[in-house]
């Protein structure tokens, strides 16, 4: 195991941020946690990383305690802070060939790994622009850059994507399974579902500062009831209608509203069939038809009954 | 040393603002040397207008000492009130008011001490002209005493006016405390400016710096990294002691090469310990600014304000003598108010006794006590920040 956390507890005053919180991430994953704003992931990993004390569990990484003079540990993380953290004062250049001889003594080296690191976010024409020059995206790709550089054997990105282009969130996503498949092992942080959809191995779904599901996607999704989601475009339909197609075995709930009939059904095979032989056999006229197969959204909805995003 | 290193690359971005002040500085100075030259070319012909406070029982010594000031001074009637002095110094009915202590004869002849104290106004070329006769008369006695420590007073008088008056090339003899006095004067006019710029140019190089070093996000990845706290910290006040001697060393340079009349005596080493010192008050208070203070914007419009007041207040842009008792008692809480005093005591000293070097000594010591005292409250604010996060 190459991150252990375990009954980690953070309180601010009388806010408690970290509620017996669990992690284990295994060497080679790209591990997503996966949570709404506020639900304590930056905590999580500000613990992780010894920038916080925290009142209670325990923190193991490469199977050795993290403690803030864990210098060995540090040597062989990257972080990439939710906030981008880079001089205003030093050129893109020079902010990662700073950050990156933080960690790598060798000069030749760090030049080296500097350009490397500028390659890997695409960022060659912009190597000697100031931060300020520079768009929210590439901001966030120096960002990661800074982070990175070192070749490090646990990366740790924290919403990495807030408030980017899809250009360059595509760049990222791409980047972040580029540096897995070269033997980094990756804990992600996100409020998008889809993106931990995406890249993740595993995943852990937290809320208010407690995990409340883990696993592989489809784990995941197979710990819930719902099996698929159909809806349909429909001008018109009846209060009796809709109390009949509540009747379908199979079918826990059938919502109309805005000309869009919802319908949730449990795992189960021709659900779809059912429902429009009883559209065929009424003379419903309905349009457009598509079925979804349940998110990590309707995951999270059905364990803590609220939505994930804001 | 990357940390270190890297504290240089940040504070180039910020050089701009502080060539500014700098060029302005040297103009400036350059400005009023130019001013000041040419009063020195009618100071000669004038004498000085002096008030004797002889508080001394009369003796054959003191006598002949106010004859000799004769020459050089037109005496002004004493005035016994305090306040009614230093109206005159004001109005420059007077221009030196030299006050001659109860016991001076006697402790002149006997351990050559001069107790002498005065008033002057303030940058007048006439006064230290006078400081230089006054000095040369007792220099030469004291010299006499010394070497013939059973000398009678008539025997003193007549040698030392032997020696005045039988200076070989009268010239240049006198011209050497002339140059003396006109260094020092060039190193406090030079010395008290730099006061304001050393504040402005603190402010917006070390804070800035120590400001972009401690934003959150750029602390949090130090932590991060594996390079402990201390060491960050150790190369960072590294970073900040080496500005401060670069700094100083080009200014003591400049200075030294502007003075027309240079020379490396006691006065002008005096004067670079004491702009050591206010710079190291200086440079904790833009510590302090740096870690406390949370926008660049901010920081400047501080150094700004700082800088501006206290060469106001302290004696840098109006002389000490014309600010009022409350603004001077109020400056007297900021390390400039006795940075300015000490450059005025350098500049004025007419002997290097203990009465007078132990004056000096004593501003500089208030200064490290600012300096202290500001960094240990940097250090209490930075340490209360950590625990906060
Ligand atoms: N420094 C702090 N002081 C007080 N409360 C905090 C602090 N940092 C975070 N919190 C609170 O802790 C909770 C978790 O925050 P955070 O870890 O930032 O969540 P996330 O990263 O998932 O959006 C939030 O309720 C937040 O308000
Ligand atoms: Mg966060």
């Amino acid at each position: 195991m190459l991150v252990n956390v375990k009954g980690l507890v953070k309180r601010y005053d009388k806010l408690v941020a970290l509620d017996y919180l669990d992690l284990q991430v295994e060497e080679g994953e790209i591990f997503g946690l996966l949570g709404p704003n506020g639900s304590g992931k930056t905590t999580a990993i500000n613990c992780i990383l010894s920038l916080i004390r925290y009142d209670k569990g325990s923190i193991e990484i490469f199977g050795k305690p993290m403690k803030p003079n864990a210098y060995d540990i540090k040597r062989n993380i990257g972080i990439i802070m939710q906030n981008v953290a880079v001089f205003e004062e030093l050129t893109v250049y020079e902010n990662i060939y700073y950050f990156c001889s933080l960690y790598i003594k060798d000069k030749i080296e760090v030049k080296r790994l500097t350009r490397e690191a500028i390659e890997f976010v695409s960022m060659e024409d912009y190597a000697d622009f100031y931060p300020k020059k520079l768009s929210g995206g590439l901001l966030r790709r120096l960002n990661i850059a800074c982070g990175i550089a070192h070749k490090p054997k646990l990366i740790i990105l924290d919403e990495p994507t807030v408030a980017v282009d899809p250009q360059s969130r595509n760049k990222i996503l791409e980047g972040i399974k580029k540096l897995n498949a070269e033997g980094a092992t990756i804990i992600y942080t996100s409020h998008y579902m889809e993106e931990v959809e995406q890249i993740c191995s595993k995943i852990a779904i937290i809320d208010k500062g407690r995990v409340i599901a883990q696993g592989t996607k489809e784990e995941l999704k197979a710990m819930i009831s719902l099996g698929e989601k159909i809806t349909m475009e429909l001008y018109e339909l009846p209060e009796k209608n809709i109390n009949e197609l509540k009747e379908f075995p199979g079918i826990y709930s059938v919502e109309y509203h805005e000309n869009l009939l919802e319908i949730k059904s449990a795992k189960g095979r021709n659900n779809l069939i059912h429902i429009l032989d009883y559209m065929a056999k009424n003379n419903i006229i309905f349009g457009k038809v598509y079925t979804e197969l349940p998110t990590l959204n309707d995951v999270f909805l059905e364990i803590t009954g609220k939505e994930l995003r804001d | 040393m990357t940390v270190f290193k890297n504290y240089f690359r940040v504070l180039k971005k910020h050089l701009a603002i502080i060539i500014i002040y700098m060029v302005m500085f040297l103009g400036l100075i350059i400005m009023f040397t130019w001013n000041t030259g040419s009063k020195n070319d009618s100071f000669f012909a004038s004498k000085v207008k002096l008030m004797v406070i002889n508080e001394d029982t009369q003796s054959e010594f003191l006598e002949a000492f106010l004859d000799y000031l004769e020459q050089y001074a037109i005496f002004v009637e004493r005035e016994e009130d305090e306040e009614a002095r230093k109206n005159a110094l004001f109005f420059r009915e007077v221009e030196y008011i030299l006050t001659i202590p109860e016991g001076f004869g006697e402790d002149f002849l006997n351990q050559g001490r001069m107790s002498l104290s005065k008033d002057t106004v303030p940058d007048s070329a006439n006064a230290i002209f006078l400081d230089n006769a006054i000095n040369n008369y007792l220099n030469i006695a004291r010299t006499y005493i010394k070497h013939l420590p059973q000398i009678s007073q008539e025997q003193l008088i007549k040698l030392v006016e032997a020696t005045i008056g039988g200076q070989v090339n009268v010239k240049i003899e006198n011209k050497l405390p002339d140059k003396i006095s006109a260094s020092n004067t060039f190193n406090k006019l030079f010395f008290n400016y730099l006061g304001y710029i050393i504040i402005a140019c603190f402010v917006n190089g070390v804070s800035v710096v120590m400001f972009s070093f401690t934003v959150l996000e750029i602390r949090r990845r130090h932590v991060a990294s594996p390079v402990s706290a201390r060491r960050v910290g150790m190369q960072l006040i590294l970073g900040n002691m080496a500005y401060l001697f670069c700094y100083l060393i080009i200014f003591i340079i400049a200075g030294y090469i502007m003075n027309k009349n240079r020379m490396l005596n006691t006065g002008t080493l005096l004067t670079w310990l004491n702009v050591l010192v206010f710079s190291l008050s200086c440079l904790s208070f833009s510590y302090l600014v740096g870690i406390t203070v949370r926008s660049k914007k901010a920081i400047q419009a501080i150094s700004t304000a700082v800088s501006l007041s206290i060469a106001f207040t302290s004696g840098i842009f109006i002389p000490q003598e014309y600010l009022a008792e409350p603004v001077l008692k109020a400056a007297s809480f900021a390390p400039g108010y006795w940075y300015v005093k000490a450059n005025n005591a350098i500049a004025q000293i007419i002997s290097y006794d203990w009465t007078q070097l132990g004056k000096i000594f004593g501003y500089m010591g208030i200064q490290l006590g600012f300096a202290a005292a500001i960094m240990s409250i940097a250090l209490l604010a930075g340490k209360r920040k950590a625990q906060k996060e």
